[in-house]
């Protein structure tokens, strides 16, 4: 078991330092020159035509002169001192937006994950148990249709429908101007319905589809026919049974569902102009702030990585089959 | 032709890519009006105009006739490249095993960590946008799905005693890969194809959408996004966002549904 977790850190932090210097290899493998991915195509143009003694300067000061390895020692340094530079569109460190934006999306995020976790498990079971049952007929193709429709479509769909034909919803923004108080997080609770109900559906769909298919695979093997033939009750066998057996896939999945806790609203947050780290991605890439961006992706990235070490530990923590295979292989 | 009849929903699948498939080709009858001409801004549908006109006076049905053809190319285009490259890594990690099996796993699973979206997106920041960095930026992330699903399938089969044999006889690698190993690979080729279309479609979508796809020739997924970002939805010009959604949603069920329902009847 120790073994196996040692095993699977250590690859996660090879992952890291690999996902690291990617994004190191990106900004000197492009066409360009890599003092635009600094400061900015406007502003390199801009100097490139009236200051050109400037730009030479910050060149410098970047180190943009020295060899490749001074420079991937440098940027190693900084990201392991968290110092992600300055976001040219605001001028603030990048870590401070960051944690503005990322309070924001967090709102949506959670929210979701704690109920498309339960909604999805609940129907799930129910379709997974009987398969071609009235209930799985029903239900499979709406979220197989749902898992289908791209966000932005449904997104706007929605949006038309509750914000503009029926007016439940504000159309735009995260709170209205100027309230305080309970009134504010009425407000923010307003504004965030629709964007958490169109992510909601989306999770729910994912988790469906995953809670379903396990349960009817793990309801026809043999040792849940040889429980039912025994005349163990329908309810016993399904949760001392099936349950146990389809929550380790679930809760895997889960876990690793909690690295796009921060990157995975990106259109909904466009389309509903919540400022949250989905947005400032888009902002940053389509404005060229490449600091925002390579840490964006950084971040993103670590997350995945560290969500998918927790599924894998506590995989190997719940079902002693892979503990034993584990122990066994290594 | 009967196992494909009793199967209702792939056959809807493969209906609607024809449909697409043909409005593609036969653009250049079909619609009326060269897409990017220019005329009068904002017209409500009408007989010279099927789906009126857009901020710049493009004709909107003839923008959505052309658009099948960005939105399949590029769809499928980077399919055939996800395809290729993921059945290329299980041909050779499931045939020859050992260390070359060990490093194309691990590189699928290092692919697999990398979060697809935030990549995709900056590599478009990085490149000069066009149909190729696109291109790249959809596929560079979605071929682990299909190298992992094969290379389990390639794995099964060199298990096989006839291959064993082929091996033991000394028939050269390339005729044993490609005329016996990859016939049998065939249905889940296409299966996993179909997904990787409707995967790619999606992809492109959302990101030409959020305006980082292709510049100069639209795709749906540009026509929604100008339509969303010049505020049709306020102005009630449904004729406007609402064909495009629509044609997304479709042409992707279709490719989901001839992948998803094709995977279900091998099982």
């Amino acid at each position: 078991m120790l073994l196996h977790v040692t095993k699977k850190v250590l690859i996660a932090i090879l992952t890291i330092w690999l996902i690291i210097t990617i994004s190191f290899v990106l900004v000197h493998t492009m066409p360009g020159d890599p003092i635009i991915f600094l400061i900015g195509e406007e502003e390199y143009y801009y100097l490139l035509d009236n200051d050109p003694a400037y730009l030479d300067q910050l060149i410098e000061k970047y180190g943009l002169n020295d060899d490749m390895g001074t420079q991937y020692a440098r940027y190693m340094r900084s990201v392991a001192t968290l110092d992600f530079g300055e976001s040219y569109s605001n001028h603030k460190p990048v870590l401070e937006n960051f944690l503005s934006a990322a309070k924001w999306t967090l709102r949506l995020s959670i929210p979701t994950l704690i109920v498309a976790c339960f909604l999805g498990a609940v129907l799930g079971i129910h379709a997974g148990i009987h398969p071609g049952g009235r209930f799985d007929r029903i239900t499979t193709p709406i979220f197989l249709v749902l898992n289908t429709i791209p966000s932005n479509c449904l997104s706007l769909l929605l949006l038309i429908l509750f914000a503009y034909k029926l007016k439940w919803v504000p159309i735009n923004g995260m709170v209205s101007p100027g309230v305080m108080g309970a009134a504010r997080t009425a407000s923010i609770l307003h504004h965030m319905a629709l964007p958490l109900f169109i992510l909601i559906i989306f999770r729910t769909s994912g988790d469906f589809m995953l809670m379903k298919s396990t349960v009817s695979q793990i309801r026809s093997e043999e040792y849940v026919l040889t429980a039912r033939s025994k005349g163990i009750g329908r309810q016993k066998v399904l949760f001392r049974h099936v349950l146990k057996n389809a929550l380790v896939p679930y809760s895997t999945s889960l876990c690793m569902q909690l690295g796009s806790l921060l990157s995975g609203s990106m259109i909904v947050e466009v389309v509903f102009g919540w400022k949250g780290m989905g947005q400032m991605m888009y902002t940053a890439v389509s404005n060229r702030d490449f600091a925002t961006a390579q840490f964006c992706f950084l971040l993103s990235a670590v997350c995945v990585v560290l969500s998918n070490l927790l599924g894998d530990i506590v995989n190997a923590a719940i079902d002693p089959r892979i503990r034993r295979e584990a122990g066994a292989d290594d | 032709m009967t196992k494909l009849k009793s199967n209702k929903a792939m056959l809807a699948g493969l209906v609607i890519i024809a449909f697409f498939v043909l409005v593609a080709c036969l653009a250049d009858l079909l619609s009326p009006y060269d897409p990017s001409a220019l005329g009068v801004a904002y017209q409500k549908p009408s007989a010279e105009h099927l789906l009126g006109t857009n901020d710049l006076g493009q004709d909107i049905f003839s923008e959505m006739i052309y658009g099948v053809r960005v939105s399949l190319f590029l769809g499928i285009f980077s399919a055939l490249i996800v395809t290729f490259v993921g059945s290329t890594l299980a041909l050779i990690a499931g045939y020859y095993g050992g260390a070359a099996d060990r490093i194309i796993c691990a590189l699928t699973d290092i692919a697999m960590a990398v979060p697809s979206l935030p990549l995709t997106l900056l590599l478009i920041a990085y490149l000069k946008s066009g149909v190729f960095s696109l291109v790249l930026a959809i596929s560079i992330t979605a071929w682990t799905g299909t190298a992992r699903i094969l290379r389990s399938r390639v794995r099964q089969i060199c298990q096989l005693p006839y291959i064993k044999i082929e091996k033991t006889l000394g028939v050269k690698t390339p005729v044993i890969l490609f005329r016996h190993v990859l016939p049998n690979l065939k249905d889940i080729l296409l299966t996993r194809m179909a997904l990787s279309v409707s995967g790619a479609m999606m992809t492109e979508s959302g990101l030409s959408f959020l305006g980082l796809g292709t510049y100069g020739q639209k795709s749906w997924g540009n026509i929604l996004h100008f339509a969303f970002f010049r505020n049709s939805i306020l102005r009630g010009q449904v004729w406007w966002y609402l064909p495009p959604i629509i044609c997304i949603c479709v042409a992707v069920m279709g490719f989901m549904l001839v992948g998803y329902y094709g995977q279900q009847k091998k099982d």
